[in-house]
């Protein structure tokens, strides 16, 4: 593997360490400070399509708001930390030069599975989300939605694209070692 | 595996270290271990042909094929 690939593969790898780390933090302080997020609109489309329609009926933001909203996305965002801590192992992997490896086989394959397990929770994570928003609307304004955006089915395909991926690696793992094993 | 690798015995019978043979085929020390050791997958051609060379031998001499049953057999005795 080429020195400069190499060199890549480290930063990307403390790039997705750093992210992991972040994660849970920019979850909290999002939600901590609701009320100013869904003031601006630009950081507001950060949550996801189907929430965004329930923000015209949204309710006071309380402490309970916030902490039912935190209770929505901390599945996904642990989720997210896996597959973030995932990449960062496959591109140190990369790093040290070992990429037709069974453990870089095995990291690329859960990458994929976990994309589409966290596609598989988002609705379910996106209707508490909004439940959570209207929590403190009068009885009968309290709203659940459940869909699925473009995005989503990006990733969904992406998580399946990653998982045939790793099979072809796996592939050329088995090629790799015969080669080596090729007197 | 039931190709079993008797490249002991050829060296043995000729005095000769497992460098030299090496160095003479022109392959790795390790890569012969792997090959002596029976963990090789494959053998070139060009390094079979190499060694009975070095070994004035046949591929005979070197591979043989034993079968899962005379391999466990052998084991057992000893």
């Amino acid at each position: 593997m080429r020195r400069s690939a190499r060199r890549l593969s480290r930063g990307l790898s403390w790039t997705f360490t750093a992210f992991m780390a972040a994660l849970p933090l920019l979850a909290v302080v999002y939600f901590w400070n609701l009320e100013w997020m869904l003031a601006r609109k630009d950081v507001m489309n950060m949550l996801p399509a189907g929430v965004l329609q329930v923000l015209p009926l949204l309710g006071p933001v309380t402490l309970k708001t916030k902490l039912i909203c935190l209770a929505a996305v901390a599945a996904p965002t642990a989720l997210t930390c896996v597959l973030l801590r995932r990449l960062a192992l496959l591109f140190n992997g990369y790093a040290r030069g070992e990429v037709f490896t069974l453990q870089s086989v095995r990291y690329i394959r859960q990458v994929g599975v976990l994309l589409l397990v966290r596609e598989a929770l988002e609705p379910f994570s996106g209707a508490v989300l909004a439940l959570g928003l209207t929590v403190n609307n009068p009885p009968g304004h309290h709203m659940v939605t459940l869909g699925l955006s473009g995005s989503d089915l990006t990733q969904i395909v992406t998580g399946l694209a990653l998982i045939v991926a790793a099979g072809v690696m796996d592939q050329g793992r088995r090629l790799h070692e015969d080669a080596l094993l090729t007197i | 595996m039931p190709i079993v690798v008797r490249l002991d015995i050829e060296l043995a019978r000729r005095k000769m270290s497992s460098k030299d043979l090496a160095e003479a085929v022109g392959v790795t020390p390790q890569n012969l271990s792997v090959l002596k050791a029976g963990r090789a997958r494959a053998i070139r051609f060009t390094t079979l042909e190499a060694i009975c060379r070095v070994l004035d031998c046949q591929p005979g001499d070197i591979l043989a094929y034993e079968s899962d049953d005379e391999e466990a057999a052998a084991s057992a005795d000893q």
